[in-house]
């Protein structure tokens, strides 16, 4: 009776793609955070655009002041805080379009990688994961294009003088969302269509 | 669920041939749906983005800099918007008060008690312009009744105002205040609620107890045949009717204080006492008698000139209240003596219109009136004013009796004018109106229908638009050239010029205090480094500040500019253009509320000319001293040597005969006073115009901002 394989589970190697995972989507997710909320005050500050009135009822309550128009006259409290509220509705539609890239990139790349945790053919898994790894990655960077697209003609495009700040700002996560992706592909594929000298990596 | 969803996922629960769920084909399936959600998604967003971007408004684009639309002055109170609106017409009714001159000229009495001619028979009264020929009466008795039918459907007061006079202490003495118009309105009340019948009894009555006799017995003291209810100061009934009775004894008794002196300036007259009691609310129709109007012009202890009409009308405040005075003049007919002539007092009466006579036969032949002029003030609201001439106009074409002529037919009658005999010829009834009113030189702001403000760079093409800013005033937005600089710039602003019916025009080379301010300014004046630190100091100094970038916009309120300047107000094509300089060097990014004003008084307005007063068919004259002197001469050597009627020679008789270069008694027989004209008629005016227009109006208000984009 031929003995049979026992798997042993691999604690450490759990640990290190989860620690994959949380370097790349939280790098992904914090660099642009960081930036919105240290960088753009002193950076970009004012540079908000006017929204569109569909744009601004998405906003919470406290960001939708940026469309009423402020008192004639405001002294400069009320003007401070009006071009404040007029930043951070700014900021919460970038933020809120670079979150929703992120989630559902991924959402993706964790789907890819469950439908690979438990290959029916383990022969042919490898090769199919390759192939769908293509797909999904084209997939992803079409989503974080259309995205960074979507907020281009939403409101960046408004914006005078861009220049690289802003370009920095703005798109960073879009550029990090894929990257992160692709470094969870392939270092934190799952370990049926994995190896250590494979397309995906075991680490 | 629904049933296909539930199939849907149920494939999923199939079982392998190991006895394992098929998770490859349910991961086909949820793959397959996330593909189609992803695809409806992307479908949706596409359309949500198209809405966003194209359905509504176009969001504005953010221009370079700091977004100073984010900024704005402060709200703006716009007085001019008040100002500009047309001011109440007046047209309420109000009673009518009618005035009705008194003087001796008016009713053909001669004030010398010892007179050559006689006043009246037994078919005739010469009674001035209430003569009567038999059934034949002035054209003056048909005015008034068509006075009254112009007053329409309202209560009509008579005041009958005269050469009588009550000083200040009399009436403290009779416990009445000299200081109180209305009194004075009382005291000279003849009748209420006023009917045709009181002007009937004018030409009717004997020359003695006339309405027109100084002191008449009849007609000073009316006040108990009144009823006290009607008067003003009903209280005081019984004082005043105590007053007039003492008037009407002291006047009998030669009491010179009872009768109204000339004043220093030999200005003093019944009309001037009547214009200082005028009770402003009501429409006042005041006849003149023009001869009876004496010196309009003296000068105060300073030896200052006084234009006393017009000193009158500005202290009382006529046209500061919105009223106007209608001028109308009436060539009538008139037959009696005038014993006074503007200043000149003749020691023999004028005889000016006579019944002629077939001296072989001692019959009455015919009426010999002759033409004099009657002016009449018409004090009220430019509606009622308007309303009573036209009704007056509507009342006269249908008064038949107004119509025909009247004179001496066969050239009975001749005097002496420039120099040549005129023989008088029959005339006919006319008439002139005018309206004085408060020069409507108009009132030009940024809420004037038409006003445009047009901004023009003097070199390269402009980047000026004007639209109308949150403030409800016009905003210029001016961005700069290609270079980064504000060109120089031409700002035109352009009223349409009001039309009024004031019968002036606006003469704007040289208006007062015309001048550009800045009322508003929020202006950038200094850039820091956008840093928490720089914020802080900002707002702790409490000053507008717009971060940008890495740059923290500092905006100052209220500052200084000399930016624009005004260039030029000029009248072009019918249209008001003022014409200001900016200079683009000293713009600074930001707001500039800013208010072109000029000021118009009587300076600025030119009154067209009224051909009746001071145009080529003037019915106007004036009495020189000389003319006076040679009058006052030559009727005192009338009475030194001819007081005997017997001994008058005949070419005397009648306005002093024609012209003749016969010496009289060494003297040159003068020119007939001009009793045929309205004397001081173009003074007069002169004068209620200069009232008009005396004070300082508020030409030009014109409030509108410049916004100065960031370079």
């Amino acid at each position: 009776m031929p003995k049979t394989a026992v798997v042993s589970l691999k604690y450490h190697n759990r640990f290190k793609v989860l620690l994959c995972y949380a370097l790349a989507w939280g790098l992904a997710l914090l660099l642009p955070t960081l930036g919105l909320r240290y960088l753009y005050p002193y950076k970009l500050a004012g540079t908000a655009p006017a929204l569109s009135q569909t744009i601004t009822a998405l906003l919470p309550e406290a960001a939708q002041g940026a469309s009423v128009p402020l008192p004639l006259g405001a002294d400069a409290q009320t003007l401070q805080a009006a071009l404040n509220t007029r930043d951070l509705a700014w900021r919460y539609i970038v933020s809120g379009v670079t979150a929703l890239a992120w989630t559902l990139s991924l959402v993706w790349q964790l789907l890819w990688r469950v439908r690979f945790s438990h290959p029916g053919q383990a022969a042919r898994a490898a090769l199919r994961a390759r192939r769908s790894y293509r797909i999904s990655m084209a997939g992803i960077w079409a989503l974080n294009l259309l995205a960074a697209a979507l907020l281009y003609l939403g409101g960046v495009r408004q914006i005078a003088d861009r220049g690289l700040w802003d370009y920095l700002l703005y798109f960073t996560g879009f550029v990090l969302n894929p990257l992160a992706a692709m470094l969870c592909f392939r270092l934190a594929a799952p370990p049926s269509v994995s190896g250590r000298h494979a397309f995906f990596r075991r680490l | 669920m629904s049933m296909k969803a539930t199939r849907f996922f149920a494939g999923a629960a199939r079982i392998n041939a190991t006895g394992k769920p098929c998770a490859r084909a349910a991961f086909k399936r949820v793959a397959l749906a996330a593909a189609l959600a992803l695809a409806c998604a992307a479908l949706s967003s596409c359309a949500a983005l198209n809405s966003v971007l194209y359905a509504e408004p176009a969001t504005q684009t953010t221009v370079s800099g700091p977004n100073l639309s984010l900024l704005s002055l402060p709200a703006y109170d716009d007085p001019e918007a008040s100002a500009a609106q047309t001011q109440d017409a007046g047209t309420a009714y109000s009673n009518v008060d009618f005035w009705l001159d008194a003087t001796q000229n008016m009713g053909g009495i001669n004030a010398n008690t010892d007179s050559m001619y006689p006043h009246k028979g037994r078919k005739y009264r010469e009674g001035g312009f209430q003569y009567h020929y038999g059934n034949t009466s002035g054209w003056y008795e048909s005015l008034l009744r068509d006075f009254l039918s112009a007053a329409g459907e309202t209560h009509v007061r008579t005041l009958r105002y005269g050469n009588e006079t009550l000083s200040a202490d009399y009436l403290a003495n009779c416990g009445l205040s000299a200081d109180d118009a209305s009194v004075w309105r009382d005291l000279h009340t003849c009748d209420v609620d006023t009917t045709p019948g009181l002007f009937s009894q004018f030409s009717g009555e004997d020359m003695t107890g006339s309405f027109y006799a100084l002191g008449s017995s009849v007609w000073v003291n009316r006040l108990p045949l009144l009823n006290a209810s009607d008067l003003e100061n009903p209280t005081l009934s019984q004082a005043m009717s105590s007053a007039l009775d003492g008037v009407k004894a002291g006047v009998a008794a030669g009491d010179s204080s009872f009768v109204l002196q000339a004043g220093r300036d030999g200005q003093q007259c019944a009309l001037l006492s009547a214009l200082e009691n005028l009770d402003l609310d009501k429409l006042s129709v005041i006849t003149v008698d023009p001869a009876s109007v004496r010196k309009t012009v003296g000068a105060d202890a300073q030896g200052q000139p006084i234009e006393y009409y017009t000193q009158l009308l500005a202290e009382r405040g006529v046209f500061d209240k919105g009223l106007c005075v209608g001028v109308l003049d009436f060539q009538l007919d008139y037959m009696g003596q005038m014993s006074s002539f503007s200043t000149a007092t003749f020691s023999e009466p004028l005889i000016w219109g006579r019944v002629i006579l077939n001296e072989k036969k001692q019959t009455f032949l015919e009426l010999g009136v002759m033409p004099r002029h009657m002016l009449t003030l018409v004090i009220g609201t430019r509606a009622r004013v308007d309303a009573f001439i036209q009704a007056l106009g509507t009342a006269i074409d249908a008064d038949t009796s107004l119509k025909g002529q009247r004179g001496p037919d066969n050239g009975e009658l001749t005097y002496a004018a420039d120099g040549q005999t005129v023989t008088q010829q029959p005339f006919g009834f006319e008439w002139h109106s005018t309206v004085i009113a408060r020069p409507s030189v108009g009132y030009y702001s940024q809420h004037t229908q038409g006003a445009a403000l047009a901004a023009e760079a003097t070199e390269s093409a402009d980047g000026a638009q004007t639209v109308t800013g949150d403030t409800g005033v016009p905003l210029v937005s001016l961005t700069p050239g290609s270079g980064g600089a504000q060109p120089d710039r031409t700002f035109t602003v352009r009223f349409p010029l009001a039309q009024g019916d004031d019968g002036t025009t606006l003469d704007v080379s040289t208006l007062g205090n015309a001048s550009i301010q800045a009322i508003n300014t929020l202006l950038l004046t200094k850039t820091l480094p956008n840093t928490a630190q720089n914020l802080a100091a900002v707002q702790s100094d409490g000053e507008t500040s717009v971060a940008y970038r890495d740059q923290l916009y500092v905006f100052e309120t209220d500052a200084q500019t000399s930016a624009f300047s005004l260039k030029n107000i000029a009248l072009e094509n019918g249209e008001l253009v003022c014409t200001l300089s900016v200079r683009g060097s000293e713009l600074k990014p930001g707001y500039y509320r800013l208010r072109l004003s000029a000021d118009a008084t009587g300076a600025q307005v030119a009154w067209e000319t009224v051909p009746w007063i001071d145009g080529d068919q003037s019915v106007s004259t004036s009495v020189t001293d000389a003319q006076v002197y040679d009058w006052e001469t030559f009727t005192a050597a009338i009475t030194q040597y001819d007081r005997d009627a017997k001994g008058l020679p005949k070419m005397f008789t009648h306005a002093w005969g024609p012209y003749t270069d016969k010496l009289y008694h060494s003297l040159r027989v003068p020119d007939f006073p001009p009793v045929y004209k309205s004397v001081h008629l173009a003074e007069l005016a002169t004068q209620f115009r200069s009232a008009a227009a005396s004070d300082q109006s508020a030409l030009i208000r014109y409030v509108f901002e410049v916004f100065v984009a960031y370079p």
